[in-house]
């Protein structure tokens, strides 16, 4: 059962802020889930959403030098958050690399307090990853990783060349493709890692998101509802066992972790 | 958007972000206005991001028709936010004692909207029916807000049935205004707002526990 989960992509924005929102806000339970944005190059949900940058990830970082009991860690995520209309706790990044950047570093290196094993699940929304920045660091602190990914030749290059090293990195990696006309295993097969699922272009489930748009039943809307599909699973701790599964284990390479069993598609 | 039925997927997620109440598409229509005058006004709204106020926000789950106390708000300071839908903590005092015309969940902050005079609730030409439903007369997901269906069974010993309203039921179109299960037994009290002319029945429907309650446009299908 997944509690932290590292959204990123490898560049490209292809809508990680907004996937990763959307996955917090449809987490399943009754603790739900909260979202911190720990985007080094600067976050977007203060401006989207109209909040002070404060209580966010400068005062998190800050915080988790201090925390040291896991009740205090536990609680340090939820109170620095502040609430979204509708519920969604958010924990947002200042608006500049400058300062974003130096929160997060700090906090890569007090990565405990996203480790909360009670109250609700956290979802970082990690922007782009580089190799061997704070931002690396932090992500190991998440128990699953969901790259983000457009289904083009150029970013599904990057990520197969990065597959080997990001899979080591982390207990547990899927890709969600953003688009495209690939199948899963095709994709699957061609970068070696599983798809846990596809979030399709969505302008208006994009727009509420961003708190420009209102919706009656906005579960209804596809990226909404890819958010939901994917909560429900990794949530369930099923995410490996249900996903379309990368190569077979004997062309993993051997840094990746052991290739999921099942194959059929969920 | 093509199937409404059955997409469980769809269906059953609870989204815990609103995107924006009415009032909000002013926000449209001066994003609409900064691409047309572009730098200046855009220099002008990131100026605002800064600018915090103090605005009312929910310490618990208040359902519609609620008198707020005290206790009920907390305030938060948010930047930027003139000509969105809040109540600024300077109405802290005024808000005390009015009446929510709608359900606001824990956290979130009171829209401008959300208070009303008691002649605003219920509305014009409705009536609000207070029931005691027993366990299985209503969806265990039901929430406040929900359109919902007050279904009339012929006797109370009946099963509760689906939402068939042919032989034997009667049914009547609602908005769930509250719900609240009671500790034991799972019997939850729920307030009704039903067309003024159909109050009386459901009424003593109600009183005489023949009524199930049933979401309709339904979240959860089944
Ligand atoms: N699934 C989608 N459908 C339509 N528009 C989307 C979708 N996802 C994101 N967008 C829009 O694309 C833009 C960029 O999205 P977002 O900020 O989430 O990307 P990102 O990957 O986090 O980018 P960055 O690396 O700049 O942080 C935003 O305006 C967002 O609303
Ligand atoms: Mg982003």
């Amino acid at each position: 059962m997944a509690r932290t989960v590292a959204v990123f992509s490898l560049g490209g924005a292809p809508g990680v802020t907004t996937f990763a929102m959307a996955l917090a806000s449809v987490w399943p339970g009754k603790a739900g889930a909260v979202l911190l944005e720990a985007d080094a190059a600067g976050g977007d949900i203060a401006a989207w959403r109209r909040l002070p940058t404060s209580p966010g990830l400068v005062d998190l970082a800050a915080a988790a030098r201090h925390e040291q009991t896991p009740g205090a860690q536990a609680l340090a995520l939820l109170a620095h958050a502040q609430t979204l209309p509708g519920g969604l706790p958010v924990c947002v990044a200042p608006a500049t690399a400058e300062r974003a950047g130096g929160a997060v570093r700090l906090l890569s290196q007090h990565p405990r307090v996203l480790a909360a094993r009670t109250g609700p699940a956290a979802v970082m929304d990690l922007g782009r990853l580089v190799p061997r920045s704070p931002t690396a660091q932090l992500a190991v602190a998440a128990d699953t990783a969901v790259l983000l990914v457009h289904d083009d030749l150029a970013q599904l290059r990057r990520v197969k060349e990065a597959a080997a090293a990001l899979a080591a990195g982390f207990g547990e990696l899927g890709l969600v493709v953003r688009d495209g006309r690939d199948s899963d295993t095709e994709i699957a097969q061609a970068v070696e890692l599983p798809v846990w699922g596809r979030v399709p272009t969505d302008a208006k489930g994009a727009a509420f998101v961003r708190g420009e748009r209102a919706g009656r039943r906005p579960g209804r809307w596809p990226l909404l509802n890819a958010a939901a599909a994917l909560a429900r699973r990794l949530a369930d701790g099923g995410a490996t066992a249900s996903a379309v599964a990368g190569p077979p284990a004997a062309v993993v390479p051997p840094a990746a972790p052991p290739a999921p069993t099942a194959t059929g598609r969920a | 958007m093509t199937d409404r039925r059955d997409r469980s997927t769809a269906s059953q997620a609870q989204v815990r972000l609103l995107g924006t109440g009415p009032r909000r598409w002013r926000w449209l229509g001066f994003g609409a206005a900064l691409m047309a005058v572009g730098g200046l006004i855009a220099a002008t709204a990131v100026g605002r991001l800064d600018d915090r106020q103090g605005v009312l926000v929910a310490t618990g789950d208040l359902p519609a028709g609620h008198v707020v106390a005290a206790e009920d708000l907390k305030v938060a300071d948010i930047g930027g936010a003139d000509g969105l839908s809040v109540i600024p903590d300077d109405r802290l005092e005024e808000t005390v004692g009015q009446i929510l015309n709608v359900p606001v969940s824990e956290g979130s902050v009171l829209p401008n909207t959300a208070l009303g005079p008691k002649a605003a609730y219920p509305g014009a030409g409705e009536a609000v029916v207070g029931a005691a439903l027993a366990p299985g007369r209503f969806p265990a997901s039901v929430r406040p807000g929900a359109q919902v269906s007050v279904v009339i069974s012929s006797d109370s010993g009946t099963d509760t049935g689906g939402a068939q309203d042919g032989s034997g039921g009667q049914a009547f179109g609602a908005r769930l205004q509250s719900f609240e299960e009671a500790e034991d037994g799972g019997v939850a009290l729920v307030e009704l707002v039903v067309d003024a002319g159909d109050a009386a029945q459901v009424a003593s429907a109600a009183a005489a526990e023949r009524i199930s309650v049933v979401q309709v446009r339904a979240r959860g299908g089944d």
